[in-house]
């Protein structure tokens, strides 16, 4: 316990740090993504890890999000950074009618809905031009750092990300945690045992989808672009549960081990590997689930428990 | 931890050396993802460039090109301009392929104050920003849209405009520049329709516009959609006074291949053609051709532009300041094979576009006036006239235009023919998926992928052996059979116990694999071919059916029954029915349920195999992501039809095509995938097990 304290000390000394020893724009530029998928991987893991309810639908949220800004920004004179309010207060009854319609459904049923609604406010936001701006999407002045320095953006997103990380430890500790976990492990003894399902369960999706809302706002801002490409397609659900199946399913460090090694492979794998880097990127992912099915944590910890017996025996 | 320091470390070492007697030229282009194909060309185009200045060298110095891939997304075109603007030793930037990836780039090489060339991008959007360093070297697209309307009201006599276009940045920016521009000179727009980019069949949307009346149709497409969309306009008997195109699939040599005799007469404007009257234009493309071996496009020259522009303004800025450079391309005044290039005070090149018809199958300059190099054929015969002209030898351009419209009752049995016929190849994809799903509860998301497999297969068979497309069933489904038995020992048997979500993202591993494997293979062009019976038709009571898509059709619902009548009477059928109830009691029984499972799992991707045979006559070209459409297609029909039921996927499969076509002609084409997944979110909820209720089978 006393040697976590310790680590998590000195990691967050090293984050506010960051900015001051990585000072080219690129890398504080990566930093900034990285911290982002970390908020997005954790934030999904409430839903997804805790719960068990493994939504390929979380873009949705992300896009509504960063569509609050855009809307902001080109109907009405606000600061789009609004939107890091607006944003969640709008997904909310959102995520409240998928969770009706979704809820309903168990298992691979459940996440092929959640495809459905992701697909859907894509499609609505392609159509809707009055509104979005259609495919040409939409442009965001800078409302408040105006000047070129990412320093600004890093330190909000590191807020954004701790708030998360410290929200998955806090709910796992909790009672709402451990009724997510009943849900996950059996939903009908769950039930049995008089824990209203339902209720918990569109509790977590509130929490995740309002989450993702919010990294998503702080994306329009950074970005300054919006469009259905880049906020709401299938492929950044799907990179948003590989975070955190690749770093460990329910687990706090899990979705940001996951992300940090991700976004940084397939930076690596881009700059190193030319036209062959998606293959390699691929390639990887087919290993990582054949061989570490239960994440990297997981297999960090079969490791060392495999280590720790090997020992115990070889001292007996 | 290792990648964050050889991170850290990448970022301080790379590229100091040697700076002093080079210079470097940063190039954000798509080398991968959905389109790598122009990235190719542009690629193509900076070669011809950098060919060009070895020679002489820039301030005697070497050019030296610094490429990053933007894997075809715009988030990444822009963090590789962080990336870049952050090194000293690079001068400019120049890229990137798409409107929608070149313009956040080109907001970010703005903050940073670097320059930065847009060699292809169109959108109106880039110089309405009041950028300073950023210039564009092509026209934009409401040039397009100028440019078509005054050759529509002066040369073709058009009053009556369908536009057609494809819904992205540039498909709705030169679409909106004619509804714009249209009504000013007199033109009314009759039908304005937005599809999504990657069709597999325009005949409800086509239906659409016929039934609207046009004397003009404008489309805007890229390579794979444009085949398509003339191909089909053939088949439904669309005859407009004139086939207009916004450039981009319309314009490039593939499409001539891609789209064969449905080509002639298209006319479109072009940024560029290899006999256009600009200095050289000609002789760099007959070197670019003995070079690549390989049809230059405007891509490529745009690119080659772009470098050419820079390596004067270096040379006339006699600095590599960046702030030198920026004002030395502004004042730029070349005269080359892209026209004269001068850009105006928002960092517009001012150039001139073309346009172009397709004559005897080649790409004529016929407008302006002062580039043109034969007149327009005017008007565009009909189809019907084209065919019997071919066969009496004559020109055929002298049969009097009609302008049919279709009665409300045709235009409904069009759309429900093309529906049905549409859904018989989506059942095929969806049977392979729902015997999957129903005896191993896998989510195969590589099935698209697989779909795309047996396209390439199905390709090379016909290209290499002449083997028919559908002949070559015989061959591509024993082989996918075998692949997916081999799939399933190494790579799905060993997740089956794991969470679900692992076997989705397993999957999605495998996809991504086949896709990038084809596109190292094949590279990402397409790959087109035409068999004798392309395009071929029967027309049943003023209703045209497409010859192949109907024998797809007949074929699809024979397999279907085949699959159906081996699982009710075989013993191996009865043994994957039994596993696919209750695996764990099958196992009981004696059931070798591994065995079950290969099996299933080849059967399944035979089926996929199937659907991409069947697909290339309709289809007529593979690329890397041509499958991809197809995997969520094939989700909504298996959930319709019920999760392992064979015959529901035949329902759910015309059911889906039946929906999005009725949808596409009327309600909106741009919203018919939305009513594919209502329908489908619906009978998740209120009948989980289908359509057809609890049938097994």
């Amino acid at each position: 316990m006393k040697r976590a304290k310790i680590y998590l000390s000195v990691l967050s000394l090293f984050l506010i740090a960051a900015p001051f020893l990585f000072e080219a724009r690129y890398s504080q530029h990566v930093l900034i993504l990285v911290l982002l998928y970390v908020a997005l991987g954790s934030a999904w893991n409430i839903l997804g890890g805790f719960a068990g309810q493994l939504s390929l639908g979380h873009a949705a949220f992300f896009g509504i999000g960063a569509y609050t800004a855009a809307v902001i920004a080109s109907k009405t004179t606000l600061s789009p950074w609004w939107a890091m309010a607006a944003g969640p207060l709008l997904v909310l009854p959102i995520a409240l009618l998928v969770g009706w319609i979704c809820f309903r459904l168990r298992g691979p049923y459940f996440t092929l809905a959640t495809i459905a609604v992701g697909e859907v406010m894509r499609l609505v936001a392609l159509n809707w031009s009055d509104l979005t701006g259609g495919a040409v999407g939409v442009v965001i002045r800078p409302s408040i750092f105006s000047g070129t320095s990412k320093v600004p953006y890093y330190y909000i997103v590191l807020f954004i990300a701790a708030v998360t990380i410290a929200l998955c430890h806090g709910i796992s500790r909790r009672k709402l945690g451990y009724y997510l976990m009943a849900i996950r492990e059996d939903e009908e003894t769950a039930e049995s045992i008089g824990i209203d399902t339902t209720k918990y369960k569109l509790i977590a999706l509130a929490i995740s989808a309002s989450l993702t809302a919010i990294a998503g706002a702080f994306y329009a801002n950074y970005f300054l672009f919006v469009d259905p490409t880049i906020v709401l397609p299938l492929a950044l659900s799907v990179e948003i549960v590989l975070m955190a199946i690749i770093g460990g399913l329910g687990t706090v460090p899990g979705p940001v081990l996951g992300a940090v090694l991700l976004k940084l492979s397939s930076e690596v794998f881009r700059n190193e590997f030319a036209q062959a880097n998606l293959l390699i990127y691929g390639a990887l992912l087919v290993i990582v689930i054949l061989f570490m099915p239960d994440g990297l944590i997981g297999g960090f910890r079969r490791l060392f428990r495999l280590g720790t017996r090997k020992s115990q025996r070889v001292s007996a | 931890m290792i990648s964050i320091c050889a991170f850290a470390a990448g970022c301080s070492h790379e590229g100091e050396q040697g700076a002093e007697n080079s210079i470097r030229v940063g190039i954000i282009t798509s080398l991968t993802g959905a389109e790598a194909r122009f990235g190719l060309a542009q690629k193509y185009g900076y070669q011809m460039a950098l060919d060009e200045i070895e020679a002489r060298g820039v301030l005697g110095k070497r050019l030296e090109l610094v490429y990053q891939d933007d894997t075809s997304k715009p988030e990444v075109a822009s963090l590789t301009v962080e990336k870049l603007s952050d090194r000293n030793d690079i001068v400019a930037l120049m890229g990137a392929y798409s409107s929608s990836a070149t313009f956040p780039a080109a907001a970010v090489a703005d903050r940073y104050h670097i320059p930065f060339i847009c060699p292809s991008a169109t959108t109106d959007e880039i110089t309405r920003q009041g950028y300073q360093w950023v210039f564009r070297v092509c026209a934009s697209a409401s040039d397009y849209g100028r440019t078509l309307v005054e050759f529509l009201t002066k040369v073709a006599d058009a009053h009556k405009l369908a536009v057609v276009y494809e819904n992205t940045q540039f498909g709705s920016s030169v679409a909106r520049a004619a509804l714009e521009q249209a009504p000013r000179a007199g033109i009314e727009i009759v039908a304005y329709e937005a599809y999504d980019q990657g069709g597999t069949d325009f005949t409800p949307l086509l239906t659409r516009v016929k039934s609207a009346g046009p004397d003009a149709v404008l489309f805007v497409s890229y390579l794979a959609d444009a085949t398509l969309l003339m191909r089909q306009s053939k088949e439904i008997d669309l005859n407009p006074k004139v086939f207009t195109a916004g450039g981009a699939g319309f314009s490039l040599p593939d499409f001539l291949k891609g789209a064969g005799d449905t080509a002639e007469y298209t006319i479109s404007v072009t940024q560029w053609t290899p006999d256009a009257k600009w200095t050289g234009s000609r002789d760099w493309a007959d070197t670019f051709r003995t070079r690549f071996n390989y049809e230059p496009s405007y891509h490529s020259v745009q690119a080659y532009m772009s470098l050419m522009i820079l390596a004067d303004a270096i040379e006339r800025a006699g600095s590599t300041e960046r702030i030198a450079v920026r004002d030395a391309i502004r004042t730029s005044k070349l005269d080359s094979i892209f026209g004269p290039i001068h850009f105006n005070e928002v960092g517009q090149n001012e150039h001139q576009v073309a346009i172009t018809q397709v004559l005897n199958g080649k790409f004529t300059t016929i407008w302006p006036p002062s580039a043109a190099i034969s007149p327009p054929v005017l008007p565009t015969p009909p189809w019907r006239a084209r065919s019997a002209a071919a066969e009496s030898g004559s020109t055929g351009a002298h049969e009097a235009h009609i302008a049919a419209l279709v009665s409300g009752s045709e235009k409904l049995l069009q759309t429900m023919a093309s529906g049905l016929l549409t859904g018989g190849i989506y059942a095929l994809i969806g049977i392979g998926l729902t015997i999957i799903f129903g005896v191993m509860r896998v989510v195969n998301f590589a099935h698209g992928a697989l779909v795309m497999v047996g396209m390439y297969a199905t390709y090379f068979l016909f290209t290499y052996s002449h083997i028919d497309p559908f002949l070559s069933l015989v061959v591509v489904m024993p082989g996918m059979f075998v692949a997916g038995v081999i799939l399933h020992k190494t790579l799905i048997a060993p997740v089956l116990r794991a969470p679900e979500l692992n076997q989705i993202l397993l999957t999605e591993g495998i996809s991504i694999v086949l896709i990038n494997t084809a596109l190292l293979l094949f590279t990402s062009n397409y790959l087109t071919m035409t068999t004798s019976y392309a395009g071929a038709t029967f027309h049943l009571g003023g209703v045209s059916v497409s010859k192949p898509q109907m024998a797809a059709f007949a074929i699809a619902v024979v397999i279907t029954a085949a699959v159906y009548v081996f699982l009710v009477r075989t013993g191996t059928g009865r043994q994957i029915r039994a596993a696919s109830q209750d695996a764990e009691a099958a196992c009981l029984l004696g059931i070798n349920i591994k065995r079950v499972q290969a099996l299933t799992f080849g059967l399944g991707v035979a089926a996929a195999g199937a659907a991409g045979s069947l697909l290339m006559p309709i289809y007529y070209r593979v690329e890397p992501n041509a499958g991809s459409p197809f995997t969520l297609k094939a989700f909504v029909v298996v959930v319709l039809g019920g999760m392992g039921s064979v015959t529901g996927a035949l329902v759910g499969g015309i059911v889906l095509g039946l929906a999005e076509s009725l949808g596409a002609v009327y309600v909106a084409t741009g919203y018919k995938d939305v009513i594919g997944f209502v329908i489908f979110l619906l009978v998740l909820t209120l009948k989980p097990s289908g359509l057809l209720g609890r049938s097994k089978v």
